[in-house]
């Protein structure tokens, strides 16, 4: 009985994390069509940015609601403006130039701050399930991810910001006729996405560290959920992250974590022979 | 050089001893001021060239030619983190062979190669090394791919190598000397540790890599012999981050204690979630590559406190050698907060190759084999260093500690631990 | 294809680049030879990666995955079987896998871009696969796939008739003959009337339907070919270092391919392999001289790329030539 709970909790919080891994990129590629190869190096500046904090004495919350989300979206702003703004329209130069920026940020990561930065432990102690020892941090993890879920949608299908952010990602130049600042939309909905990968990049800090290589062991999975997702940001992204998520602590659960993660990758492109549009490419049409 | 220069630099060679005194060293100055000044006179380059000559001097300050050694090591990428310490290691190293009047009154030469983490560039600076740069000998190579891409290159190329590592076991090459500690030498004294302290079952989590899979193996078989069990054993990626399902599965098979085989970073993704499932203390856990990069200071202190290892090196060791070394790699990398397990391996491994080049005489390959083969030793920090003859590995110090307020508390030490034990399978001083 | 065959270009790239590719080894010391091989090994890929991108208009970001598989065929069964069959399997191994990758992917109409992240999670999963093989479970005959590892002591190329295997100059000739003869060919595909057929298809793959080409058909043959290309590339690479690893199915090495492409010149004849070269020398010399991360240089050179040179090096270099010829002639006249 403990021993099932124990796998409920795992499987959904494999769920979960790849929901808030991918939500940023999902945004970003599904507002602005924009494929951000930089995606992983904006988890890991997340991290950094919340374990430096951390280590210079900031409350941890602060730390990871805060400065992590602050920072990568001053770095993503900065980005858009000078690179991606650029290649609009363009997308496969997109994917070289921020893959550029990828390698770039890996470099400059590596020699700045390097391998060896000092950890955070995670708080929130830990949960007994019979015999069975828990970290609470995995609850804290299930929670913000149906959080930011909650948030984005709100954002998107009730302030302005959204209205007009949805306006532009169906025809940009109507957008542009009835008076919405294009450019300030996209500026701002980049800044978003890349926000949101902050604060991801946090989260996961504590329970996995953080390194200039860091993005790597994320981005695979992160770029196949969104493409598994489909054009639609939440949906496709909740979606694709619930199915894909259950495929993977399933096999995990039963075989090994390699084959847990191949598992995953192979659905997901099995996925995409039969739905090529993505899972919102065919269903759910017209929702966020 | 000219017959004056000869009988110069014969005279300064006897008179050089075991330590080096004043008049040798201003001796070999006033050879290198002739032999620039022939130089310098014969290119023709002019009267200015003169006012360099006190740098001249000191670069050419010991004999000849300097004594090249190659250096393949990663100073980029994610292996930068084992890399550095080393590269330190072995900048120390060279220059307290300097220092000290060089090897065979010639100075040592650096040359080092940054490998950027990646294996293509290993097969060709260990190729530019021994071709180009006609080094006398290569010290390099982190990780078993590495080290098995650079070997056959230098064994054709009649290259003498050093593999300065922690690595699992079984080398058995002519050209090659092993100078870091095996799994036997390390878990012969973990495992037995863990069984007595924490209980018999034991539960492995390892990187899926032959480093992993072979340490895991001895890990079984020592268990075996000591009365305990594996009640589990997994392996991961390298760059495994999430170990939820596996934490479950320890607590389900009811080990006393986990060893942990892992490199960083997962090593230290696994502590953090392990120490936040509420299980640090409550069930035993061991590394077996904790402490080769700084995880002590880096990692938050409840999370690495408990945490047993066993070691051929560790900043802790408090032997004179090891407090003098200490200081000078302080002195020498004001910046970095502790050596590692890793490095003092690379030092010792450029002191024992010394030694063999002063007892052979010679820098040819064959002969120092030979003399590195009469079972030289060297004091270094981590104690006496012998080479095995038999199987070109070292006899060691092998130390246990445990991981108490941020630092290493060192509970055993075992002197001159033999690389293998029961095992005639290697001997490379027949035939 | 005869005028092409006569053509004072082609004749001229076959003169120079013969003249080039034998005169190196009276210039050359090994160790020069030895890093040439493994740069002109790059070149192979980067005419494949051209070819399938630049020419054939396949988004392959994850190509290099193809070569890494025709290092492990190659591997494989030169341990087992001798180097001769080693070298087909490392042709038809990653042909057939394109057959199938590229069946599924074209003929289900993924859409370019979405292809392009497939290729590269493609990439990972054989990474992270072949990363897990280091059990002894995984053996193929005498081959051990050994994982992390990789596979070493790959044996060396050897012909039928000779008694050793080729040596370093022989095997520098072998690869720099190769890759001088994927450049001619891929010189002579592009004016075939398939080529043009596939330069269509890449220009508007609905106009070239409608006349009655079938899109999905020559995509797929683009990809296999260039895959066969690549596989071979790989295929020189283990037996050059007589080494083969899972990195060359990292994401940081199909970048690097991506990377001299792009800076030399993509859907150029010569670009790619002037950008493999160079580009390939400076990472080399970067490790020499420890001056700079090389991330930090590959990113660069990448934005520069994509951002200030987006046409690449060659055409870059020639239109610059080309202004300087006219200002030229105007202060003639």
């Amino acid at each position: 009985m403990e021993i099932i709970a124990l796998s409920g909790i795992n499987i959904v919080y494999a769920v979960a994390s790849l929901f808030l891994l991918a939500a940023g990129l999902s945004i970003i590629f599904g507002m602005m069509g924009v494929i951000n190869l930089a995606h992983g190096e904006f988890l890991m500046l997340g991290g950094f940015a919340f374990v430096l904090s951390v280590n210079a004495g900031i409350n941890i919350w602060i730390s990871m609601f805060v400065v992590a989300p602050l920072v990568v979206m001053v770095i993503g702003m900065v980005m858009e403006r000078l690179i991606v703004r650029h290649l609009y329209g363009r997308t496969v130069e997109t994917i070289l130039a921020t893959w550029g920026v990828s390698l770039l940020l890996i470099g400059v990561t590596s020699v700045t701050l390097g391998y060896q930065q000092l950890g955070v432990s995670a708080p929130l102690g830990s949960v007994e399930i019979g015999d069975y020892r828990v970290g609470g941090y995995t609850f804290f993890i299930i929670g913000l991810a149906f959080a930011v879920l909650a948030f984005l949608y709100a954002i998107l299908r009730w302030s302005s910001f959204g209205l007009k952010a949805r306006g532009t990602m169906q025809s940009a130049s109507t957008a542009a006729t009835l008076g919405v600042n294009v450019g300030y939309v996209y500026s701002a909905t980049f800044g978003l996405g890349a926000a949101i990968s902050g604060l991801a990049g946090a989260a996961f800090a504590p329970i996995a560290g953080v390194t200039p290589v860091s993005g790597l062991t994320y981005i695979g999975k992160a770029f196949i959920t969104v493409i598994a997702g489909g054009p639609l940001p939440l949906i496709g992204t909740s979606t694709a992250s619930l199915l894909l998520g259950f495929i993977n602590a399933a096999v995990t659960a039963i075989s090994t974590p390699v084959l847990g993660e191949i598992a995953l990758l192979a659905a997901a492109i099995l996925l995409l022979r039969l739905l090529p549009a993505g899972i919102t490419g065919r269903f759910f049409r017209g929702g966020l | 050089m000219s017959e004056i220069v000869m009988q110069l630099s014969n005279f300064a060679m006897a008179r050089r001893g075991g330590f080096v005194s004043f008049p040798a060293v201003y001796g070999k100055e006033m050879i290198a001021m002739v032999v620039n000044r022939r130089t310098i006179l014969k290119n023709a380059i002019g009267a200015t060239t003169l006012l360099s000559a006190p740098f001249l001097m000191r670069t050419a300050a010991l004999g000849s030619d300097p004594i090249r050694v190659g250096v393949l090591l990663d100073l980029s990428g994610p292996l930068e983190v084992l890399g550095r310490p080393k590269v330190n290691c072995i900048q120390l190293a060279a220059e307290t062979l300097n220092a000290a009047g060089g090897v065979l009154g010639r100075e040592v030469e650096l040359k080092i190669y940054d490998t950027q983490s990646d294996n293509q560039l290993y097969a060709q600076y260990a190729q530019q090394s021994a071709l180009r740069d006609r080094v006398a000998v290569v010290h390099g190579g982190i990780t078993s791919a590495a080290r098995e891409i650079v070997r056959p290159i230098l064994s054709r190329a009649q290259t003498l190598y050093f593999y300065n590592m922690i690595y699992e076991g079984g080398l058995c090459d002519r050209n090659t000397f092993v100078t870091g500690p095996t799994p036997q030498q390390l878990l012969a004294k973990l495992i037995p540790y863990m069984i007595e302290k924490f209980g018999p079952k034991i539960y492995t989590v390892a990187a899926d890599y032959n480093f992993g899979h072979d340490s895991a193996a001895w890990a079984a078989r020592i268990a075996a012999q000591h009365g305990g069990e594996i009640v589990g054993e997994e392996f991961f990626p390298l760059d495994a981050n999430d170990f939820s399902a596996t934490i479950g599965r320890v607590q389900q098979a009811k080990a006393d204690s986990v060893f942990n085989i892992f490199i960083s970073p997962p090593q230290e993704a696994f502590y953090g979630q392990w120490a936040a499932a509420g299980l640090s203390g409550k069930i035993g856990l061991a590394g077996h590559a904790f402490g080769d990069s700084g995880e002590v200071r880096r990692l938050p202190a409840n999370v690495v406190e408990g945490i047993t290892v066993a070691k051929n090196y560790l900043d802790e060791i408090d032997t004179p050698a090891n407090i003098a070394f200490r200081a000078r790699y302080k002195e020498r990398f004001p910046d970095e907060a502790v050596i590692g397990t890793l490095g003092p391996s690379d030092y010792q491994g450029m002191m024992l190759w010394a030694a063999g080049v002063e007892k052979a005489g010679d820098i040819a390959r064959e002969t120092v084999v030979e003399a590195l083969e009469t079972g030289i030793s060297i004091d270094g920090p981590s104690g006496a260093v012998t080479v095995d003859p038999a199987t070109h590995h070292c006899i060691l110090d092998v130390y246990l500690a445990e991981v108490q307020d941020g630092r290493f508390a060192i509970q055993e030490h075992w002197a001159a631990q033999r690389p293998v034990e029961n095992d005639d399978s290697c001997d490379l001083t027949a035939g | 294809m005869k005028t092409e065959l006569t053509s004072p270009a082609f004749i001229a790239a076959l003169v120079i680049g013969g003249a080039i590719v034998f005169a190196a080894p009276l210039f050359l010391e090994t160790y020069d030879l030895f890093n040439f091989t493994v740069f002109a090994i790059m070149a192979m890929l980067a005419i494949s990666l051209n070819f399938v991108w630049g020419i054939g208009g396949i988004l392959s970001l994850g190509q290099a995955l193809f070569f890494g598989l025709g290092g492990y065929a190659y591997a494989i069964t030169a341990i087992n079987l001798g180097s001769g069959w080693g070298l087909l399997a490392a042709i038809a191994v990653p042909c057939l896998f394109a057959l199938i990758v590229g069946y599924v992917a074209f003929y289900g109409r993924i859409s370019d871009v979405y292809f392009g992240v497939v290729s590269l999670t493609i990439s990972l999963i054989l990474y992270n696969f072949v990363n897990s093989t280091s059990d002894a479970f995984y053996t193929i005959g005498a081959a051990r796939l050994g994982g992390y590892n990789g596979i070493p002591s790959v044996p060396p190329i050897q012909a039928p008739w000779a008694a050793q295997p080729l040596g370093f100059e022989a095997m520098y000739m072998l690869c720099a003959l190769t890759a001088l003869v994927f450049y001619l060919g891929v010189r002579l595909f592009v004016r075939a009337p398939f080529g043009r057929v596939i330069v269509a298809v890449r220009e508007n793959d609905l106009r070239a339907e409608l006349l009655g080409y079938d899109p999905r058909y020559h995509r797929l043959v683009v990809f296999a070919i260039g895959a066969a290309m690549s596989g071979l590339a790989g295929a020189f690479f283990a037996a050059w270092g007589a080494f083969i690893g899972p990195d060359t199915f990292s994401v940081s090495f199909a970048a690097q391919a991506i990377i001299w492409v792009l800076f030399g010149g993509l859907g150029t004849l010569i670009g790619p392999v002037v950008g493999a070269l160079s580009v390939s020398w400076f990472t080399t010399w970067l490790g020499e001289v420890r001056l700079l991360d090389p991330n930090i240089a590959l990113g660069l050179l990448f934005i520069i790329s994509v951002l200030l040179v987006p046409n690449g090096m060659v055409p870059a270099l020639r239109r610059v030539l080309e202004r300087l010829r006219i200002v030229k002639e105007r202060a003639d006249t």
